[in-house]
């Protein structure tokens, strides 16, 4: 097991799933002050107390070093004077004047759905048994998916419908959103059965796999009249359950959100990724001025993690290098007490 | 790789949670060399996301495997579900049968159900800590085709505390699909089981027209019950749910097209205002007859009695 930062590090670059990975994406909130070394201690000596309780010699390691990692931003370190400290929501940004888009799967959306509820009676009425119950809702036709969109609208206020889980200390979830004029263009500008799928490479959605049907949530109220509790910029910490996260941005944003990254750019190799921007903020309730739209189902299966979200992390003129990059991280854990 | 055994015992001990971001990962099972028909599993790590449930990440890597990794995730889900213990969380427990729903297990999923619908049944206190799986447990079960089995395990559930109105309205379907021309006789068989009509819900109306084949039984009905599931309500399910009326079925042909008169008894041929009601319903729910198809109609309407009436 690593019992140094250095360890960490050798660890993050050759046995953890994603660590490279995560790895730049550290450097890279480093760079722009997304990420400040205190935190990043503190996230560092988590993770090797955690990494220690794994066997090396399990058959599972990889994943199970990733897990802890996970964990670690799921469950905040505490610092020394005792305090938890959330990884999450590291880089908070002002709440502009955007209106805001959010984008989930049926899947997604079934787990949301309050039990017993109207919404949940409706939902599992008009979709089949099958799709209800069982662990796959996919492959549903555009009428079905339009009338789950009319149920939402009619009933998600009267069953409390929240838009991310509420966890065990009454926080929700955060949820990653979008600005409501940019994805409409998007959308706009695409044909409607390859709709669901340019959104899901536009926002980096990796984990919309061919068939997902694809909901959007529109509010009508502006982002300061949704009052979010926290607006963030992600962070890698946001982001450590999405293997296609990306934190570099091109410099020509002209804002503080965050850029996805565009799976039709990374697979091309270009060297500006940037998709839509994006922003993390606590899963407000449904009845927040939000409309439920039908997007559509997506076509394609995903742009794989490995190997495209390291080349498009690593990508510019002139090439990076990861060993600069984890000298980077190192050299910042080294400054701190 | 970890074996199968090693696996139970490993589930044993987790939360639900944890299992289910362990499923997450990716079930992928590979034949140890030397023993092609072990139940070893090899997990590959998969993507992992708060942003969509555990189990559909799973079904995404179940998509990735070749069939006979797939067959072999099937049998080994088949074992977990007999593996069934009365400590299991149930919220795991439902995990595993809506898996068991959408991987439809090659064997051993009635047995693992009666086995722990059972239990349950006994048992107020498991009663009340696995309601909520038998639901789920109903769906995989009616996944497969009918048999004897299975008819004998949905009427020893129906008799049970266990028995809700969504799991009767979910059989009926199933046996309507299994055998369309007695789908009068399999809603009889539920009528006092299923919600008051003027609680059916509208998906399980439009399923129901689906599975009787709409445009054959209820030609041009079922166009319209997707504009107005309510008038369909009203017109045709209602009527049959009413222990007072009697539904006759009464195929009319027009033209090309037969209808089917939802709702014609004895009683309503006696009042005039009853009779042009149902003439009404008839001539809403398709394209309006017009013309001397309207008068022919208008005709038939008046001189009902006959079980089938045929106009040319």
């Amino acid at each position: 097991m690593p019992s140094s930062i250095d360890g960490l590090t050798d660890l993050l670059c050759t046995d953890v799933l994603g660590g490279q990975e995560i790895l730049v994406n550290i450097a890279d909130g480093l760079d722009d002050g997304s990420i400040d070394p205190a935190r990043l201690q503190l996230f560092a000596r988590a993770c090797l107390a955690r990494l220690d309780q794994i066997d090396r010699a399990d058959e599972l390691f990889e994943t199970l070093a990733r897990n802890a990692i996970m964990s670690v931003v799921f469950t905040p370190p505490v610092d020394e004077a005792g305090q938890s400290v959330s990884l999450q929501y590291a880089a908070m940004i002002e709440a502009s004047d955007d209106h805001v888009t959010t984008f989930m799967t049926l899947a997604k959306l079934r787990s949301l759905v309050p039990e017993p509820s109207r919404l949940a009676a409706a939902l599992k009425e008009e979709m089949r048994g099958e799709l209800w119950s069982g662990s796959d809702p996919r492959f549903i036709n555009d009428e079905m998916g339009r009338a789950i969109a009319d149920i939402v609208n009619e009933e998600g206020t009267e069953s409390h419908l929240h838009l991310s889980k509420i966890a065990q200390n009454a926080v929700p979830y955060p949820i990653w959103i979008t600005r409501s004029t940019t994805s409409k263009a998007i959308l706009d500008k695409t044909e409607p059965q390859d709709r669901a799928t340019r959104m899901r490479d536009w926002l980096g959605l990796g984990y919309l796999d061919v068939g997902s049907p694809l909901f959007g949530f529109q509010s009508d109220r502006s982002l300061p009249s949704l009052r979010p509790a926290r607006l963030g910029r992600p962070t890698v910490w946001d982001g450590i359950d999405h293997r296609w996260f990306k934190h570099r941005r091109s410099p020509h944003s002209g804002d503080r959100w965050g850029r996805t990254m565009d799976f039709e750019a990374a697979v091309a190799c270009r060297a500006d990724c940037d998709g839509g921007p994006e922003a993390v903020m606590p899963g407000p309730a449904f009845d927040e001025g939000f409309t439920c739209f039908y997007v559509g189902t997506v076509r394609t299966v995903p742009m794989p993690p490995t190997p495209h979200v390291l080349a498009a992390l690593m990508a510019s003129n002139p090439p990076r290098q990861i060993a600069r990059l984890k000298q980077r991280v190192v050299d910042a854990l080294a400054d701190r007490p | 790789m970890i074996g199968l055994e090693k696996l139970i015992a490993r589930i044993a001990q987790w939360s639900d949670e944890e299992i289910l971001l362990w499923l997450s990962r990716g079930v992928a099972a590979a034949a140890v060399p030397g023993d092609p028909d072990s139940d070893t599993l090899v997990f590959r790590p998969l993507l992992l996301s708060r942003s969509e449930p555990p189990l559909q990440q799973l079904h995404f890597a179940l998509d990735r495997l070749d069939r006979v990794d797939f067959e072999r995730v099937r049998f080994a889900l088949a074992r977990l579900l007999a593996a069934w213990r009365t400590s299991d969380d149930p919220r795991f427990v439902q995990a595993l049968w809506s898996l068991a729903v959408s991987l439809k297990p090659p064997a051993g999923v009635i047995e693992a159900a009666n086995h722990l619908v059972g239990r349950i049944d006994q048992n107020d206190a498991l009663g009340d800590r696995f309601a909520v799986c038998v639901e789920t447990i109903v769906v995989a079960v009616l996944g497969f085709p009918r048999t004897d089995q299975q008819d004998r395990f949905m009427g020893n559930l129906r008799r049970t505390g266990l028995w809700t109105r969504a799991m009767a309205r979910h059989h009926v379907l199933h046996l309507v699909r299994d055998d369309r021309s007695r789908w009068l006789d399999w809603v009889k068989m539920y009528a006092r089981e299923l919600d008051s009509p003027g609680a059916l819900p509208k998906g399980f109306a439009r399923q129901l027209i689906h599975a009787v084949g709409g445009d054959l039984i209820f030609s041009g009905i079922a166009y319209r019950t997707f504009e107005d599931d309510l008038f369909w309500l009203r017109t045709a399910l209602m009527p049959l749910l009413e222990a007072r009326q009697r539904w006759d079925g009464i195929e009319v042909s027009i033209g090309e097209k037969t209808w089917v008169v939802a709702t014609i008894d004895g009683w309503a041929f006696d009042d005039p205002q009853i009779c042009e009601q149902y003439f009404d319903y008839i001539g809403r729910a398709g394209i309006a007859p017009l013309g001397d198809e309207q008068h022919r109609l208008e005709i038939m309407v008046a001189n009902l009695g006959n079980k089938r009436i045929g106009l040319q």
